[in-house]
């Protein structure tokens, strides 16, 4: 059922039937991706690494065995053979990241690099007074959190550099060729030009991706990591060294056996659990209401429409720490709307909105709606007028009503059309720390006990702040937000990869 | 152009922030960071500046941060080499400042000063092995009962079930935390439980409770139920009771004030001055009364945790023998006097304690009997104590309105106690 | 017929007129809290409920104090910091985005979908995780506390990796022919980009702008860390939440809610105003996207 129809049987359809069609083979064909996501794009992208090693290898190696003395020379010498043929310019910018590298390594990387494989053995001296009653400083010995950092700074500065140098043989012997094949070698000037025009991707992403790399992947590396020290509350910098442990703490989740939190495998469950139930709700809830406010906005006939949109917009506008907050103070149990219905003899005793596990839930996710429903309601706004006259007219032809449109083409229209967006939303929601961090703390606590914190409206990403700032298993954490990681990674590649506007990007080349 | 204009507004913000960062930091005096609660910021404020004033060659200018005590810990925690050279802490917080490294021992001589000055119980709170490691400063770090005495008649004999019935004969109500982990055990520790732990460095080497035990009456007669037992039905009969408001705290102290509906309170100092000028002149203050079980018919007493808030100095800033100076300062009888006067704290310093106006605030001779005979000191508690006794007051609001069994109380305070003592 | 006409004409009327009761209801709950803010703002007397929902004193009380009471909430220095940060992130997150959007749309290059993807998985990785890394990196060049501003800055702009999705999906609507013409004629990459795509994107350019500017006034947990818990270099996210600690919350939240009316009128104006440039930039840009 896969398998795509053949084209002539697709002409025959109506437009209506094509529509029909498209739409479902698009949601059939999700599993079937995912394998294939395993099967070819995985064992891919491997063999692209490899491609690639190989090619350095074999560049390097025709520098090696052709070149001439300038060339041989710039292995050592970086930039030696472009200064000796003219390239001025490049050659200093070589000769110059060669010596700011040893530098670094020789002043600061190196030593940090040497302590990696032990993380530090130099135990801190605490500050006292000596018997003559004198203050004897503080001495911090080796630091395993700073250790590990820098390290890990260290080697991808190595990596950087090594790319430059294969640049810098690729370039000296490029440079040669050009000498013998007589022909004119590119001048600083070219190389600017070259780069507003043919290189003009490097010049964009240069500091777009030094960002990345600094302020994202170092860390992410560094956490992957931790997750096999024992970095934890027994093992602090700087008055403590931590060290590896191997999958010490992949063992301990898997099997549940954490210290001080005899339930932990229990709370990591129905946190998982809850996790997934309320990125569900919060995505499709805020999605099909906005879609329906959406079309009750921008029905003909509706008056005041940008009033309308205006009023819902003020929720974009008031940054979100504000407005969650002072939504768990009007939600609380002795929030102004409690104490409104207690007074005018509503209800007797408090609606426990944020106080109790269940009611909590619901709270959460209609305040979610109220956050996301605009977003949803502005994105929709324009997509709704694409949606081709000719399928609302042959529906209305075949007599059907506005909620059974509103299922059979619209809905599925906008999934088929804004499928990534609602991933994102999805992934998004997974890991929507302030919404559940603001309103409830993820509290109430959950009521068996012992469980690393949890509370019962905790998602993962809330849970795992507590267990660092709480109950100091960075380990531990790291091990969870890797494992999640994964997941929501390998999701959201398979579907955004098959999904159809990454193929319609090329509709517009 | 346009492009151009942007790129020269931002070129120039970027500047101007990093003259104003450097001029922020450069220039002038070497600074020194303190840090205060938010409630004697100003008065903390002040006697810098007195200090400054009595030594004009201490060479550092002060900054302040506003970091509560129970909020230093969490600030030390992700660097303790930064942060403040001074800083209030409390006492239960002393083992995991002390595992950051970031407490300095005091000098023989400042030992000598606070022991003289101060209660013993203040000063050993700041003590780890033979060492000490604070300075005391305030010795009121617990709870009590404020209420209303125009129709609550508080003595000796007056029970919590009477106070509750009063209460609800004038149509007020009783403010109470049920679930916050301080004052759970109050009950238990009250029928003469304890629960202690013996550290090693940063982690909990040992667990001594007798939560286990038979209960121990006011009369010292020995109850049929165990210690657990009898605190746990009683902070349920507490939460059961209609006109107690179970999660009274410090934000909704307020709400009940507003509607005139507030009766009587437990909680600490720092509530003092609204409940005054709430009650007017039936403003009255006294210990936890003692509660009668339900289970046994039997009295108990009712007790509060006592904590203490100490000066610490971060041996990790750059001249611990000024920082020393100042905290040392900063506790002095003068000092605690100032903070008195300005806030309505309780002294830790005995003359501070002894003077008329001190004696005569009622908040402070409340918190001074509770301290006397029905308190347990509050020393460094694991994480998991908390939460676990936060999560057993979680259930007993699950039990609200409903019919108890012993037994399913007995088997939650099974799960409770084995919490407790899993320290891993 | 013309019965018929009219039937259908009453049918839309009545549909007409629940539509909107549904969409006056809609409102009231979404203008709600936000006039409850104000009204609390506006309260002269203390606490945090009072039980009421109109305040007995109407006062501007609290809007003087927050600016001239600055001991021990220096929200005026506060509120300086964070606008200094935000214009700053402003502008460098809106080149960055606009020029990676804009490389990842148009450009082909060797690693252009391995990024995209590398971009797309790395924005799900916890960003509190990388907390500790980020701070010790940024100590290190001695960019925390009295620096801080610009550690923030940095951090801020740094973590934009997801930004350039919806941008780039504007740019992916913009046609290629347009750029071909221009290659025809000799122009440079880096001509196509500032003379023909640049003029065309005012939605999006406006877009990035709104958002990028927002952000900084709600981020707290970072800024908490890298100051050192020293009062005078916070951001307005920090100290506000600062007043609504357990300790603090009876005494200022009136303050608080003037303090939250004050930074968001700066968003909301300039959302106000910028509205229509917003809603095309997201429509064009995630239905691509």
């Amino acid at each position: 059922m896969t398998e795509r129809i053949s084209e002539i049987e697709y002409l025959k359809k109506t437009s209506f039937q094509k529509f029909v069609y498209n739409i479902t083979f698009f949601f059939k064909s999700f599993p079937k991706r995912f394998v294939g996501f395993f099967k070819r794009v995985l064992p891919a992208f491997f063999l692209r690494i490899w491609l690639c090693i190989k090619g350095v290898g074999v560049t390097v190696g025709t520098a090696a065995k052709k070149g001439d003395w300038k060339t041989r020379v710039s292995f050592g010498v970086m930039g030696f053979s472009q200064l000796a043929r003219g390239q001025i310019l490049r050659g200093i910018l070589f000769l110059l990241s060669e010596i700011a590298f040893i530098f670094y390594m020789v002043s600061f990387g190196w030593s940090q690099l040497a302590l990696f494989p032990s993380l530090g053995y130099q135990l801190p001296e605490r500050g006292h007074y000596n018997d003559a009653g004198v203050w004897v400083p503080q001495q911090l010995g080796h630091n395993s959190l700073l250790i590990l950092l820098y390290s890990i700074l260290t080697v991808i500065i190595i990596l950087f550099f090594a790319f430059i140098w294969y640049e810098n043989v690729k370039s000296g012997y490029a440079a040669q060729e050009l000498q013998e094949a007589r022909r004119k070698l590119p001048t600083a000037a070219d190389d600017a030009k070259a780069l507003l025009d043919n290189q003009y991707h490097k010049t964009l992403l240069c500091i777009p991706l030094l960002g990345l790399t600094v302020f994202t992947i170092f860390p992410i590396i560094f956490m992957i990591f931790v997750a096999f020290t024992n970095y934890d509350v027994n093992h602090q910098p700087p008055m403590q060294l931590f060290n590896w442990v191997g999958f010490k703490n992949f063992v301990a989740l898997f099997s549940g056996n954490v210290s001080g939190a005899a339930n932990f495998s229990t709370a990591f469950g129905k946190i998982l659990l809850w996790t997934i139930i309320w990125a569900f709700f919060a995505t499709f809830s805020c999605y099909i209401v906005g879609i329906i406010v959406a079309i009750l906005i921008n029905k003909k006939g509706i008056r005041f429409k940008k009033l309308w949109r205006t009023i819902l917009i003020l929720t974009i506008a008031v940054p979100q720490f504000i407005s969650l907050l002072l939504m768990s103070q009007i939600l609380s149990d002795h929030g102004i709307i409690n104490t409104m219905l207690q007074k005018w003899g509503w209800i007797d005793k408090a609606i426990p909105f944020l106080s109790d596990g269940n009611v909590a839930k619901f709270t959460i996710v209609f305040v979610n709606m109220w956050v996301g429903i605009p977003f949803t309601m502005l994105m929709v706004t324009g997509i709704l007028m694409n949606i081709p006259e000719d399928l609302y007219e042959s529906a209305r032809i075949d007599g059907a009503g506005p909620v059974k449109t509103f299922f059979k083409i619209t809905l599925p229209y906008m999934l088929h059309v804004t499928t990534p967006y609602l991933i994102t939303q999805f992934i998004g929601n997974l890991n929507n720390f302030n919404v559940i961090y603001l309103l409830t703390g993820g509290g109430p606590l959950m009521s068996e006990g012992a469980s690393g914190g949890a509370g019962q409206t905790d998602l993962l990403i809330t849970w795992l702040y507590k267990l660092i700032m709480d109950q100091k298993l960075y380990g531990l954490a790291s091990v969870i937000s890797i494992v999640m990681f994964i997941i929501t990674a390998v999701i959201s590649l398979v579907v955004y990869n098959r999904s159809n506007a990454v193929k319609n990007e090329e509709d517009f080349m | 152009m346009k492009k151009q204009i942007v790129s020269l507004l931002a070129c120039g913000t970027i500047v101007a922030g990093t003259v104003m960062g450097m001029t922020a930091c450069g220039g002038g005096n070497k600074k020194m960071l303190v840090w205060g609660s938010s409630a004697q910021q100003a008065v903390l404020q002040e006697m810098c500046a007195q200090f400054l004033e009595e030594n004009p060659d201490f060479g550092y200018e002060f900054e302040f941060g506003v970091v509560g005590e129970d909020s230093a810990k969490a600030q030390l925690e992700t660097d303790p080499t930064v942060g403040a050279a001074v800083y209030a802490y409390a006492n239960d917080q002393i083992i995991d400042l002390y595992n950051m490294g970031a407490l300095a021992e005091l000098p023989q001589s400042a030992v000598d000063k606070i022991k003289e000055d101060n209660t013993a119980e203040s000063v050993e709170a700041g003590k780890i092995g033979d060492k000490y490691y604070g300075y005391p400063y305030q010795a009121d770090n617990g709870f009590f009962m404020y209420y209303d005495k125009s129709f609550i008649n508080v003595n000796d004999t007056m029970t919590l079930g009477e106070v509750l019935d009063a209460c609800d004969a004038h149509g007020k109500y009783f403010l109470y935390q049920v679930k916050t982990g301080w004052y759970v055990g109050s009950f238990m520790y009250g029928a003469g439980g304890s629960y202690t732990v013996d550290w090693d460095g940063a982690a909990a080497s040992a667990v001594h409770q007798n939560f286990n035990e038979k209960a121990t009456a006011v009369d010292g007669t020995k109850s049929d139920y165990t210690i657990a037992e009898i605190g746990g039905h009683a902070l349920y009969t507490l939460a059961n009771h209609k006109k107690c408001v179970t999660d009274g705290d410090d934000t909704v102290i307020p709400t009940y004030i507003s509607g005139n509906r507030l009766g009587a309170v437990i909680t600490g100092t720092w509530n003092a001055a609204q409940l005054k000028a709430y009650f007017g002149e039936n403003y009255a203050a006294t210990r936890l009364p003692d509660y009668v079980s339900e289970l046994d018919g039997k009295t108990y007493s009712w007790k509060s945790f006592a904590g203490y808030k100490l000066y610490g100095v971060n041996p990790n800033c750059g001249d611990v023998e000024k920082a020393q100076q100042l905290a040392a300062f900063l506790s002095s009888e003068a000092m605690q006097e100032k903070r008195y006067d300005a806030v309505e704290v309780g002294p830790s310093n005995k003359k501070v304690a002894a003077l008329d106006k001190v004696k005569n605030n009622i908040a402070l001779a409340a918190i001074n009997e509770q301290f006397n005979g029905y308190s347990v000191t509050q020393r460094p508690l694991p994480a998991n104590y908390w939460s676990s006794m936060e999560s057993f007051g979680e259930n007993v609001l699950d039990w609200v309105g409903t019919d108890l069994a012993l037994e399913t109380l007995q088997a939650r305070l099974a799960t409770l106690i084995s919490d407790l003592t899993d320290i891993g | 017929m013309a019965k018929k006409l009219r039937s259908k004409k009453a049918a839309e009327r009545t549909s007409n007129i629940i539509i909107y009761i549904i969409l006056v209801v809609i409102s009231v709950i979404w203008l709600f809290p936000f006039f409850f803010l104000v009204l609390q703002s506006l309260r002269g007397e203390p606490g945090l409920t009072p039980g009421y929902f109109f305040p007995k004193q109407i006062t501007f009380d609290n809007y003087i104090k927050l600016f001239t009471d600055t001991v021990p909430f220096d929200f005026p220095r506060w509120y300086g910091t964070t606008l200094i940060i935000s214009v700053v992130v402003t502008v460098i997150q809106t080149m960055i985005t606009l020029v990676t959007s804009y490389a990842l749309s148009r450009l082909r290059f060797k690693m252009r979908k391995p990024l995209m993807n590398l971009m797309l998985v790395l924005g799900m990785f916890p960003g509190f995780m990388s907390m500790t890394a980020l701070y010790f990196l940024l100590k290190l060049m001695n960019l925390t506390q009295s620096f801080g501003i610009i550690g923030l800055i940095l951090v801020y702009v740094g973590s934009l990796c997801m930004g350039y999705y919806i941008s780039k999906g504007f740019f992916d609507t913009i046609p290629r022919s347009l750029d071909e013409a221009a290659r025809i004629d000799g122009a440079s990459r880096h001509t196509v980009f500032l003379k023909i795509i640049l003029p065309l994107s005012k939605p999006i350019i406006i877009y990035t702008i709104l958002t990028s500017f927002m952000a900084p006034w709600g981020e707290f947990m970072f800024a908490s860390l890298i100051f050192s818990g020293n009062s005078k270099y916070f951001n307005v996210a920090v100290g506000l939440k600062e007043m609504l600690q357990r300790e603090n919350v009876s005494k200022y939240f009136t303050r608080f809610c003037a303090g939250a009316v004050v930074v968001s009128i700066v968003p909301t104006a300039l959302f106000f105003m910028l509205q229509r440039y917003y809603v095309e930039g997201v429509t064009g840009g995630s239905v691509k996207g």
